[in-house]
């Protein structure tokens, strides 16, 4: 969280990058390359840019001096007079500047180049996805916790790769144009045209530069946050059996004590030995949970095809959740349509799994009213296990982001309902994993309907 | 009648407690054995109804006791369940034994399990007293 303040708030708080840019920046004053330094900073000032931002305005000043014989003085000071000075659009892109009817021009770290306005679309692409890597830096900088911040960075690294790809097409189709010409167009433009198109290269210089320096500082980041995940999960996958041994033992002595093996309870503790039931299952299955993504990163999970009776599903879930549900006063209530064969093929555990997750989600996010697991077949090749609620329900806009991992409907949300929020993203990743689908139907207020498909021939 | 006994083979301590509780309130006798070379040595001695068998052990492998208790004749009516965490394992074995139990295993689960088997078990010896 500090570094990424660093890197993109705090503007005059200073990164690594930014000290051996300082350097660069004395010994280029010092060597004469910049003729002003206190210009630089005014313009970078204006312009609104932090010091590596500044510095790397600079260098495309003296690129853009050297291109069109203007002095720095002269570039700073026509940047400066320009009534109307380009406002950035993201971090990355500060103009896109249309010349006249024909042509557009775009600055690179070593020339000024006018494109035709043909490239305009590809110009307006860089532009929008410039604005998409500005949301995700945005949800960067808000994210939590090392595995949200990987994701968002893995995300992030596509997008500016996406970005780099599109800025190099750009400039590789101006390679092909003569260079006369280019300089051509340059010198029939009028005065006004000829500052504006050096204000907008300039920027653009910029911008181009920025997404090259802000994707390397991004790489290494990445590669930290992979590797510490990475770590992370294998740590979790090795001492897997570790944490299960003493929970299932917990479990187990509990089942005994409230099933009276061990003589009558008073009331009193009879209550005691529910609720540490209780909270033994929920701690199970976040544990579970928590495990079985280490192994799923890890590229450790087999999946068995074996045959399997379609009740034991029900069974099993029902009587490990069906504590939870009584406690809130559900009813958890199962079918299995007349059409289900007595087999079916799959990996047993892992199909638990994804119904414990379902319904004991269901259960959370339910306050009154029932939860209903159903097994069916949708057509002759396919079946499926379906989990509907009476619960709080899932807006629209979160649908989709609900199998995200460490994902719940606010972060207020996992005071209250307490849980990793790690099931649904499981039962994602499992059904993935099994070659299935999972279909999301939910009103908010009313309930929620998740519907997981397999194929009668289960992936091996 | 005698109740019939059920060997737990299990070298987790709370675990073979907690089968050993299980079964014991469902009318069956048992006796716990916490590695392999133990188990090798009992079962030469005694003709459990039920044998618990966990295919992780110290010094002799759950494998090496299921073909033990396959060469042993008068075991022949006992019934086999490998209680183990190994799906894998547990389905390269499962041809050798009458059931595989994965664990985790709730105690529901196993006093289902303990009720069908003395069913049964009643049943054999009403029939063959």
């Amino acid at each position: 969280m500090t570094n990424k303040r660093h890197l993109l708030a705090n503007r005059w708080m200073l990164t690594p990058v930014e000290i051996i840019a300082i350097v660069v920046f004395v010994v280029l004053t010092i060597s004469g390359v910049f003729v002003s330094v206190q210009d630089a900073l005014q313009l970078g000032r204006a312009l609104n840019l932090n010091l590596t931002q500044t510095i790397i305005l600079n260098q495309g000043i003296v690129n853009l001096q050297r291109e069109v014989q203007l002095t720095h003085n002269e570039v700073t000071r026509l940047l400066g007079r320009l009534d109307n000075p380009p406002k950035p659009i993201t971090r990355f892109v500060f103009v896109k500047i249309q010349v006249n009817n024909l042509s557009i021009a775009v600055g690179s770290p070593t020339r000024t180049y006018i494109f035709a306005k043909d490239d305009l679309a590809l110009v307006q692409e860089i532009v929008d996805q410039s604005a998409v890597i500005e949301h995700w830096i945005t949800t960067w900088e808000k994210s939590g916790s090392t595995t949200q911040e990987t994701a968002i960075l893995k995300t992030m690294d596509t997008q500016l790769g996406t970005m780099e790809t599109k800025i190099k097409q750009l400039v590789d189709r101006q390679a092909i144009l003569q260079r006369e010409e280019i300089i051509q167009t340059r010198d029939s433009l009028g005065a006004s045209q000829r500052t504006t198109l050096l204000a907008g290269s300039v920027l653009l210089l910029v911008s181009i530069a920025l997404a090259g320096v802000f994707r390397r500082t991004l790489t290494l980041r990445l590669q930290q946050a992979v590797e510490a995940d990475r770590l992370k999960s294998q740590l979790l996958a090795n001492v897997s059996h570790e944490f299960r041994t003493p929970i299932n033992a917990i479990q187990g002595y509990s089942q005994l004590l409230n099933e009276g093996t061990y003589g009558g309870l008073t009331d009193k503790q009879q209550t005691a030995i529910r609720r540490i039931l209780i909270n033994t299952t929920q701690l199970k299955g976040m544990v579970n949970n928590l495990l079985d993504r280490a192994q799923i990163e890890q590229g450790r999970i087999i999946l068995q095809n074996e045959p399997f009776a379609p009740i034991e599903l029900i069974e099993t879930t029902h009587s490990a959740l069906n504590i939870l549900a009584e406690t809130k006063n559900l009813e958890l209530t199962s079918e299995i349509t007349s059409d289900v064969p007595a087999r079916l093929n799959g990996d047993v555990l892992r199909l638990q799994q994804i119904l414990f997750n379902l319904v004991s989600n269901a259960i959370k996010f339910t306050e009154s009213g029932s939860v209903h697991m159903r097994i069916y077949l949708t057509d002759q090749e396919h079946w499926a296990l379906q989990v509907t609620d009476t619960g709080i329900g899932i807006p629209l806009e979160a649908q989709e982001q609900v199998f995200a991992p460490f994902w719940q409907i606010d972060n207020s949300a996992t005071r209250q309902y307490r849980g990793s929020g790690l099931g649904l993203s499981i039962v994602k990743q499992l059904a993935d994993l099994m070659g299935g689908n999972i279909d999301l139907s939910s009103q908010p207020e009313k309930g929620s309907t998740f519907t997981v498909i397999f194929s009668m021939e289960t992936k091996r | 009648m005698n109740k019939p006994l059920a060997l737990i083979i299990e070298d987790d301590f709370d675990l073979s407690e907690i089968f050993s509780t299980a079964l014991q309130g469902d009318g069956f006798e048992t006796e716990i054995v916490p590695d392999g070379k133990t188990a090798i040595d009992r079962l030469t001695g005694i003709a459990p109804a039920v044998i618990l068998l966990d295919l992780h052990l110290p010094q002799v492998s759950g494998a090496t006791i299921l073909e033990k208790i396959h060469a042993t004749e008068k075991l022949a009516k006992t019934a086999v369940i490998i209680t183990t965490a190994d799906a894998q394992l547990a389905v390269g074995l499962r041809s050798q034994a009458d059931l595989v139990l994965l664990k985790p295993v709730s105690v529901s689960q196993l006093r289902e399990l303990a009720k069908r088997l003395l069913l049964n078990w009643q049943a054999s010896h009403s029939a063959n007293p």
